[in-house]
């Protein structure tokens, strides 16, 4: 009897798994087809729709974008938060401090969809819409949060005696900083950076919202091919995306950060 | 002297930050409250103060639809995210040291997909001539296609599997925490793995499994991909109505007024979750 309940859990897992699975495996399997139109089981075997993904220039801009993007926007979050972090860092337990934490963090809280209603308003008001600083402030202000989270989780751990220690010896301000906090820090800005730059170039609702033509990123560049022309270029896109997705996961458990995953949203 | 210089230099190092979330949220997001009571013509907002929008969309049968509508499905995703999510959360704690990290990349890899690829691949399975109705078809079960998206169901199912790695991930976290002693001495005593189930396991998974249902629920309310992708306008929920308003019918002030109604519930869920955390925290203290 308990055998048998074992098998059908253990059945009822591989199903589960099948399910959480499946639409990245029907994607990848879709690129590869000789048709240009989805059929099952997949026949043929074919890499033209990675080649027309290229040579149709739809993607190729957007997705420099988004990397140029990520990069940017977590370096603007880092150049921010680390002061911050460092300026709060001896008040942590104060309540104007936990307050103004809370205001550093309240990207996280509030839906990205009315962050993308108040930021097209606020855009369109400031004929902002559809430029590059306006996607520069909007993900920097996405990411900034993951970065302060990481950072000052690393900038409480450092003991004062190493800073007062640097002073007593003779160090300037700035030399303390990048000789002693720096390297303190330097974990929490990494793991910080990792992060920062996934949610940057996996945001969708926010760019959609304030970017027409111009500025638009790749996950919205695919969203419009999909409803333009659906063909298996678009699976060919997803793939490339599937495979980045599962690079980065191999790279953030080698780091033993996988399981921060589950904390973001 | 000492400290006033002290309180200088922190001020001085925070308010670059703070610039950052005042200049590019706070404000943008007083400005679309403040613009929420305006009424709209034409797609231009006009400069009468008025409540109007609210009281159209509290007063009208078809909003009021949309707002339960949305809370159910969210609710709905929630509790087939806990039932899916739990046996796997379970097996994961329970499987061999080795298999461990490969299991938990296959939970946790799909979350750094990006989402409109995720849905993508579920218009493919659940389309027309996608998966589920070829293989259908060839069993004989169906005559014709099986309208799969564009609907409830094709929304449900594609935002259950979007969300559902949260839910594991909390579930398995507080479940490393149970001592395995607890419920083998259950197992001894001869409690029916139900009733162990029901009086050991659940109380002590509770604080995880209430973390992943408001961030699930929280998260659901909010999605827009998913609803927008596989439910389209045929469904009634409430981002896509945010959407439609603001991009499609440019009624922006009514769009914002919608979305002040869903900032309203997402922070309601947080301080729900807020009180059952404290609560369940002093029962183990």
């Amino acid at each position: 009897m308990s055998t048998f309940f074992r098998l059908l859990f253990n059945l009822l897992v591989v199903v589960i798994y099948l399910y959480l699975l499946a639409p990245l495996i029907v994607v990848v399997l879709f690129s590869f087809s000789d048709r240009s139109f989805f059929s099952f089981p997949p026949t043929g075997f074919s890499f033209q729709w990675y080649v027309a993904a290229w040579q149709s220039g739809a993607f190729t801009e957007p997705a420099i974008r988004s990397l140029v993007l990520a990069v940017v926007a977590s370096l603007f979050a880092a150049v921010l938060a680390i002061p911050a972090c460092l300026g709060l860092r001896r008040y942590k337990g104060r309540r104007w401090a936990g307050l103004l934490e809370f205001l550093l963090i309240s990207p996280l809280v509030v839906p990205a969809l009315i962050i993308g209603i108040a930021l097209l308003y606020f855009f369109l008001r400031l004929n902002l819409i559809d430029t590059w600083i306006a996607m520069l402030a909007a993900h920097t202000l996405l990411v900034f949060p993951f970065m302060f989270r990481s950072i000052f989780v690393s900038a409480v751990g450092i003991q004062s005696q190493y800073e007062e220690a640097s002073e007593i010896l003779g160090a300037s301000p700035w030399t303390t900083f990048r000789n002693v906090v720096f390297p303190f820090l330097l974990p929490g800005i990494t793991s910080g950076a990792i992060f920062a730059f996934i949610i940057s170039f996996d945001q969708f609702t926010v760019s959609l919202f304030i970017s027409q033509v111009d500025q638009i990123t790749l996950p919205v560049a695919l969203y419009r091919y999909l409803y333009d022309v659906n063909d298996p270029v678009a699976a060919a896109v997803s793939s490339a995306l599937v495979g980045f997705g599962l690079i980065l996961a191999i790279a953030l458990q080698r780091l033993g950060l996988l399981r921060h995953v589950g904390g973001q949203a | 002297m000492k400290s006033t210089r002290n309180v200088a230099l922190t001020l001085l190092l925070i308010v670059p930050a703070i610039l950052l979330l005042v200049g590019v949220l706070v404000v943008p997001l007083t400005e679309i409250v403040g613009a929420s009571f305006y009424r709209a013509n034409m797609g231009i907002i006009g400069d009468e103060f008025s409540f109007d929008n609210y009281r159209q969309i509290l007063t009208s049968l078809l909003y009021w639809e949309i707002f339960l509508k949305t809370i159910g499905s969210a609710l709905l995703v929630t509790f087939l995210c806990a039932i899916f999510g739990y046996p796997i959360a379970a097996h994961l704690v329970r499987a061999p040291a080795r298999y461990q990290p490969i299991l938990f990349f296959l939970v946790a890899a799909p979350l750094l997909v990006n989402t409109v690829v995720r849905t993508y691949g579920w218009l493919l399975i659940l389309g027309q001539v996608g998966v589920v109705n070829v293989v259908l078809r060839q069993l004989g079960l169906t005559d014709g296609p099986l309208r799969l998206t564009s609907n409830y169901f094709g929304m449900i199912i594609g935002s259950v599997q979007v969300f559902m790695p949260f839910m594991i991930l909390s579930i398995a976290t507080s479940m490393r925490g149970i001592d395995r002693h607890v419920l083998q001495a259950a197992d001894i005593l001869g409690a029916t793995p139900a009733h162990r189930l029901r009086t050991i396991e659940l109380p002590l998974i509770a604080p995880g499994l209430i973390a992943g249902a408001v961030l699930v629920f929280g998260l659901m309310l909010g999605a827009f991909v998913t609803p927008l992708m596989l439910g389209g306008t045929a469904i009634k929920y409430l981002s896509v109505s945010v959407y439609m308003d603001s991009m499609v019918t440019f009624n922006l002030p009514r769009a914002i007024a919608l979305s002040m109604v869903l900032l309203f519930v997402v922070s309601l869920a947080y301080t729900i979750q807020a009180a059952l955390t404290k609560k369940y925290s002093q029962v183990h203290a």
